[in-house]
């Protein structure tokens, strides 16, 4: 993988520092969640006190820790890619299968971040909530729209790269 | 264009993405977006794929994945893998092979709190090759049984194999976690009959290590006791119905991280790098349920699965006839695909057939798993195989591959007996609460 990650490591070790940033922010989430779910359990059991609305905390939850490490796993190539046919395929072939991944991915990803801001604003606007603790439901469309806004960024910002090295960065 | 006729160019356009080197879960994504959009309109297309995005990540019981995730690296972290393994050589290192044995079983153990296969191959191989080496054992042995070792990861609970696998068919997945207890277990011994089998032929491919003494046993064991402990009380928990397989995640990383951080074994300056590996695995296998979950709804769109089904019925192959062809096709697609990329592409369309042909769900989730690890091996796509040169780079990939044929041939062994006996997979759910 002559790609991506690599090319970016030195001229763009900020971003990745920020990127890393907002993932171990989701990853306090996750371990925060760790501790409720344990605690839930515990309080069911030992103390006959189970905690309300400990599964909406979960749900709502998760939609952070997967939204705020979604870039930083597609700024590392870190998603699970079919690489058999890459050798194959050649350094030009690799480089327009870059630029097409690339390109088709923040066309739908964009439309999907537009859609979960409008949805975002409209559960924001008639208080749409969940049913036992009332979590405000905009906080998971925020997510998404934060998280794949920032994964289409990071798509345009390692477009970018690619140009810059040329096919010659994919021999 | 008829609705099967534009499922077919979208499984067509599904494989130029794959080639142009999409990730799975973006390829499916886009082609799901773009088919629903060409049969049921750009408005319905948008709002599928938020919907379904925004289901996936809120979905309670996915939350399983970042939780076992964080337990395994934790584990691993804390070199927990070294305990199982010394735990595992006190009581077989006297054997002959004794060494790749001790692995097989230290990577059966570490399975059970890891779910993938390539951490298991990683942590349990970092700590057995070495050894092995310096005792003379054949390349191809040592690096053979780390590979196919490892695979145990997906089969052992928990294991995000089946936790896709559920996702995908609705099934429990309390209920196949549990189905893989006894499977997994066969897998083991028949790897250690390998083992047994392949050193009485070649007694200097795997020496005799030196013999521990009682004490020595009893001391190893108990040093891998409290991880056996939150093992036994995770995947029991789910097994007596005390905790649902969420909640049984959760305390297990819990008891794990206050283990690991508790002796010192983990420094809490590490914890940053331990939650960002937890986060990012959990990242990329949400994509992938994320795409499935948009590309699902569109090759029902066009009916696909049940044209496909309606073909295989005319063959007149019969059931077992049918379920060998999807083996044999999953075993060649094994060989090139990514063993959880290749379950979420085709499940939509080989699980109705299987239901409809009155196979038992939750015994296919075991057949496929197995499957899916004889794909982790094989050449030339076999991603464990790789691991193991990433740690053991001096040996060639050629003898590494020539090393894993024997424990293919017993997973081959494992398939049959499973299907022979499918009460292997289906006792003990059965006798869940």
């Amino acid at each position: 993988m002559a790609d991506g990650h690599d090319n970016f490591s030195g001229a763009w070790g900020s971003p990745e520092r920020l990127l890393k940033g907002v993932a171990l922010l989701g990853g306090l989430v996750l371990f925060g969640l760790v501790l409720l779910v344990s605690t839930a359990v515990f309080a069911r059991y030992v103390l006959n006190q189970p905690i309300l609305g400990d599964q909406e905390l979960v749900e709502i939850g998760m939609a952070l820790v997967v939204m705020a490490a979604m870039p930083l796993t597609t700024f590392q190539n870190g998603h699970i890619r079919v690489d058999i046919l890459d050798h194959r395929i050649g350094a030009v072939g690799r480089f327009a299968g870059d630029i097409f991944a690339r390109v088709a991915s923040g066309i739908v990803l964009l439309l999907l971040v537009r859609k979960s801001w409008d949805k975002m604003l409209d559960a924001h606007e008639y208080g749409d909530v969940t049913n036992m603790i009332e979590i405000p439901v905009w906080i998971a469309y925020g997510a998404i729209t934060f998280g794949m806004g920032l994964f289409s960024l990071v798509l345009a910002v390692q477009l970018i790269g690619q140009f810059r090295q040329g096919v010659a960065d994919y021999e | 264009m008829s609705e099967t006729l534009i499922g077919a160019w979208g499984i067509v356009a599904l494989f130029f993405c794959l080639v142009a080197r999409l990730p799975v879960g973006m390829a499916l994504l886009v082609v799901g977006f773009g088919g629903i959009w060409v049969i049921d309109g750009q408005r319905a297309a948008i709002a599928t794929m938020t919907s379904e995005t925004y289901t996936s990540i809120t979905a309670y019981s996915l939350s399983i994945i970042p939780l076992f995730v964080l337990m395994g690296n934790m584990a691993g972290a804390a070199g927990y893998s070294q305990r199982l393994y010394e735990a595992a050589y006190a009581w077989v290192g006297r054997l002959r092979g004794g060494l790749a044995s001790s692995t097989v079983l230290g990577c059966a153990a570490f399975a059970a709190v890891s779910g993938s296969s390539v951490a298991t191959a990683v942590t349990i191989g970092k700590v057995a090759l070495p050894e092995m080496k310096r005792f003379g054992y054949a390349d191809g042995l040592a690096t053979g049984s780390v590979a196919a070792g490892g695979t145990l990861g997906i089969l052992i609970p928990p294991s995000t194999g089946f936790v896709l696998y559920a996702i995908l068919t609705e099934e429990s997945i309390g209920k196949l976690f549990i189905a893989g207890i006894l499977p997994g277990v066969l897998l083991s011994l028949l790897f250690v009959a390998v083992i047994l089998t392949v050193t009485s032929i070649r007694p200097e491919s795997g020496p005799v290590g030196p013999s521990t003494t009682a004490g020595e046993k009893l001391l190893a064991s108990l040093r891998s006791l409290p991880l056996v402990g939150v093992i036994l009380a995770s995947i029991g928990g789910i097994y007596l119905g005390v905790f649902t397989p969420v909640e049984a995640a959760g305390v297990g990383a819990t008891l794990v991280s206050l283990l690991a951080l508790g002796t010192g074994a983990v420094k809490f300056r590490d914890v940053p790098e331990i939650l960002l590996e937890t986060v990012t695995t959990t990242a990329m296998l949400y994509l992938i349920i994320i795409g499935a979950h948009v590309f699902g709804p569109f090759l029902a769109l066009t009916h696909i699965p049940e044209t496909l089904a309606l073909q295989l019925q005319a063959f007149g192959l019969g059931p077992y006839g049918t379920l060998a062809l999807i083996l044999i096709g999953y075993v060649i697609l094994g060989m090139f695909f990514d063993g959880l990329a290749m379950l979420v592409v085709t499940m939509p369309v080989v699980f109705p057939i299987i239901a409809g042909l009155g196979f038992d769900p939750i015994w296919f989730g075991v057949i496929c798993v197995v499957v899916i690890e004889m794909g982790l091996i094989t050449p030339p796509v076999g991603i464990n195989v790789f691991v193991v040169k990433g740690v053991a780079a001096g040996v060639p990939m050629s003898t590494i591959f020539r090393g894993v044929l024997p424990f293919w041939v017993a997973m081959a062994v494992c398939l049959a007996l499973l299907v022979a006996f499918p009460q292997i997979a289906l006792f003990l759910p059965g006798q869940m609460r």
